[in-house]
């Protein structure tokens, strides 16, 4: 039996909208890998949605067409019915657990669908160990990593054994080691049988084990567009004068634990560093260190001749912005535009920049919205948006293609290089090697809390 | 973690002993049971002594200043409003006493609740009150996260420029600033949960009641002390070691209170010993 079967099915999440998803006609085999390709907010979630039966009967809104999904009829069946066939996997795993523990979590699945008690933590159990994840059984689900979380998510949504699993975005958390294990296991659940339908953009990441890509424009399967890779972007030589940005004997600290000791580098102007090293090494201390969001025990930090060391994170902008993880979950303004203004409406910086930014990141259509109706990609360049809006000197960029698609992963590259071209320096911690080689001239690598700064580009 | 119902005991135990006489012998018992049953239980330590330590003496030092009973008088001083500054030693006592059950009933609920298994409590619960059992479980799980949902909040604002201000009136306008988003992000994060909820198949049925897990040894012993406990506090409440503080306080060290105090304490230890987490 084919697992999905879709005949024009079409969506929209008013009956006055644009339609979200748009005569899609798709049909996926058991075993079969599907990635669906697109540009943030191109319809891929929404499509899965559909097809998990959450959109409309959980979102609202208007649905047409017909599709049947490990045979049950996506016209007539209610979620939960569906959940009993098609798994689905959502990109953040804060947001999918329900218990403490990973056992018990797992377990949640197989009684919300009603399995036998006696073979419930038996069961579980087994998912857990089909995806190598049963030595977290025990442990606290609060303390697991994004990657661990998001192993007993897929394990929950495994246990009650699916015919089908659709993954939306199931990577944008995970780091690529991370995310390579995830999608290798993926692979080996499609061999044992199993139809998976992933939603991504990190074409990169997934595509080597995918049977079949699908791309997804305006809400509308398409030929998918041949993947361009992020190619190194020519750039005027850093100058050989006094230096923009100091960091001397800096060290950072997270809670009482130092994890970054006696850090010295500078850079000059035009010059942008990529800042590599280990989960949990410290990179994203030492980048809240630099934006004075965490105290400085000792060491200094000079931006442009100005010791920034004992200035708060609100003292430092414009000189220095940040753009954090996740960063399209802590946005503050009711649109777009007011978001990417708030920065230098405050600080009386150029307004007609934050405009340019807005367009540059391909932000203008959506400038009136809510952020929050935006797609995670398109929350994450309004941050970044916001941050280049204020013409800092220093940008400290943390993970910043995390969620993004390739497209707007190259408009980044040329957004870091023409700052740098304009005198400014940048830093950007990424586990994103080609977006390291595209866009930095320097490698600093952190490893047990020291900074190595004689790194070429890698 | 543990089955919830050998620390319930406990904890149970522990705060109706101590509520149901004025026993100071007793009392004392009780809190140093319930100082045993709470560094048995895994951290934050420090922040639940502090909180019982200093809502036990708030109500300690208050007692004198408020009440007017006591015989034996230990200063005598003016009264003006509520505040008595007529001192017994009857009045010391009795706020001592009251300070020492709060303070025993603050670290027996917090031991309980950081040695309970919280999935398993849920579960417990949940033969109650499904809904709101869940309910109370994805909140606390949910804390956390929102916590940091609003430090984010209120780091966004400065890396725009806007520091923490002084002043009661700024510091109060900056932070109403931020209840929208905050409110915005909450109603957000529960969306994306109930959504992630449907798609596990929530709401299909009745949820299926897992079989509760045998009770391990160490969790046995803590059931036996728990009863044992139990047991003695319905002692206590039928009115074995009466004691009166007002108007003269009655002896302290009776043969029944030496006894009943001994076995509080050693239950409460013995359990402790027993339900202790490692690392």
């Amino acid at each position: 039996m084919t697992a999905i079967v879709t005949n024009n099915l079409r969506f929209r999440y008013a009956a006055d909208a644009p339609w979200s998803v748009d005569g899609a006609s798709l049909q996926v085999e058991p075993g079969e890998i599907v990635l669906l390709e697109g540009e943030s907010g191109s319809g891929k979630s929404t499509l899965l949605r559909v097809l998990a039966g959450l959109a409309p009967a959980f979102h609202g809104g208007e649905a047409a067409g017909e599709g049947l999904i490990a045979g049950v009829d996506l016209r007539t069946a209610q979620p939960a019915e569906i959940a009993q066939r098609a798994g689905f996997l959502f990109q953040d795993p804060e947001t999918q657990v329900v218990m403490a523990e990973p056992l018990r979590d797992v377990a949640f699945s197989l009684q919300c669908h009603g399995a036998p008690a006696e073979t419930i933590l038996a069961s579980a159990r087994t998912a857990l160990e089909r995806i190598n994840a049963d030595h977290l059984i025990g442990r606290r689900i609060d303390q697991l990593s994004a990657g661990e979380r998001q192993r007993v998510a897929l394990a929950a949504v495994l246990a009650p054994e699916p015919a089908v699993l659709l993954l939306d975005e199931p990577t944008a958390q995970l780091d690529d080691d991370t995310a390579c294990e995830l999608v290798g296991e993926l692979r080996r659940l499609a061999d044992l049988g199993l139809a998976i339908v992933i939603a991504e953009h990190r074409h990169d990441r997934v595509g080597h084990l995918t049977d079949r890509v699908i791309g997804l424009r305006r809400g509308s399967l398409v030929s998918p567009e041949a993947t361009v890779p992020l190619t190194p972007l020519m750039s005027a030589p850093a100058s050989t004068g006094l230096p923009l940005v100091t960091l001397d004997s800096l060290t950072a600290q997270r809670g009482d634990r130092i994890v970054v000791r006696h850090a010295t580098a500078s850079l000059q102007p035009g010059q942008v560093a990529a800042l590599l090293g280990a989960n949990g090494g410290g990179k994203s201390t030492l980048l809240r260190t630099l934006a004075g969001l965490e105290p400085t025990p000792s060491g200094r930090l000079i931006v442009d001749g100005r010791d920034l060391t004992p200035a708060g994170a609100e003292s430092r902008v414009p000189l220095v912005a940040f753009v954090p993880q996740d960063p399209g979950r802590t946005l503050l303004c009711d649109t777009v535009r007011d978001e990417v203004l708030l920065g230098p409406r405050t600080l009386g910086c150029d307004l007609a920049v934050a405009e340019q930014m807005l367009a540059a990141l391909d932000l203008v259509h959506l400038a009136d919205r809510n952020p929050r109706d935006c797609s995670v990609g398109e929350r994450e360049r309004v941050a970044i948006a916001a941050a280049f809006a204020l013409s800092p000197q220093l940008l400290l960029l943390d993970e910043p293609t995390r969620g993004m698609d390739l497209a707007h992963r190259a408009t980044l590259v040329r957004l870091v290089r023409e700052h740098a071209a304009r005198g400014g320096c940048a830093i950007v911690v990424t586990h994103d090697l080609d977006l390291a080689r595209a866009c930095a001239d320097c490698r600093w690598l952190l490893v047990d809390g020291q900074l190595e700064t004689a790194g070429e580009t890698p | 973690m543990k089955a919830p119902i050998p620390p319930l005991l406990c904890a149970l135990a522990l705060i109706v002993i101590s509520l149901a006489t004025a026993q100071p012998l007793i009392v004392a018992a009780a809190l140093l049971g319930a100082l045993a049953l709470h560094h048995a239980a895994p951290p934050p330590h420090r922040l639940m002594l502090r909180i019982a330590l200093i809502s036990g003496l708030f109500i300690a030092v208050l007692n004198p200043f408020v009440a007017v009973e006591g015989d034996h008088v230990l200063f005598a001083g003016p009264s003006f409003w509520l505040i008595d500054f007529e001192i017994t030693s009857e009045e010391v006592l009795y706020g001592l006493v009251a300070g020492a059950r709060l303070a025993a009933a603050i670290l027996s609920t917090s031991a309980f609740l950081r040695l309970a298994d919280p999935d398993r409590t849920q579960a417990l619960a949940s033969r109650v009150a499904p809904r709101s059992a869940l309910t109370v479980a994805l909140s606390a799980r949910l804390a956390p996260t929102l916590r940091r949902d609003a430090s984010g909040l209120r780091e966004t604002l400065r890396l725009r420029g806007t520091g923490p201000e002084r002043g009661r009136r700024a510091a109060i306008r900056q932070g109403t600033r931020l209840i929208e988003p905050l409110v915005a992000s909450s109603l957000e994060r529960g969306i994306d949960i109930s959504e992630a909820m449907v798609a596990r198949g929530y709401g299909a049925g009745r949820l299926t009641r897992l079989p509760e897990a045998r009770l391990q040894r160490d969790e046995q012993v803590a059931l036996i002390c728990g009863v044992i406990g139990l047991v003695v506090a319905v002692v206590l409440l039928a009115g074995v070691a009466p004691y009166d503080i007002y108007p003269l306080a009655d002896p302290i060290a009776t043969r029944v209170a030496i006894v009943v105090a001994a076995l509080t304490l050693a239950t409460s230890i013995v359990a402790a010993g027993a339900l202790r987490t490692r690392p």
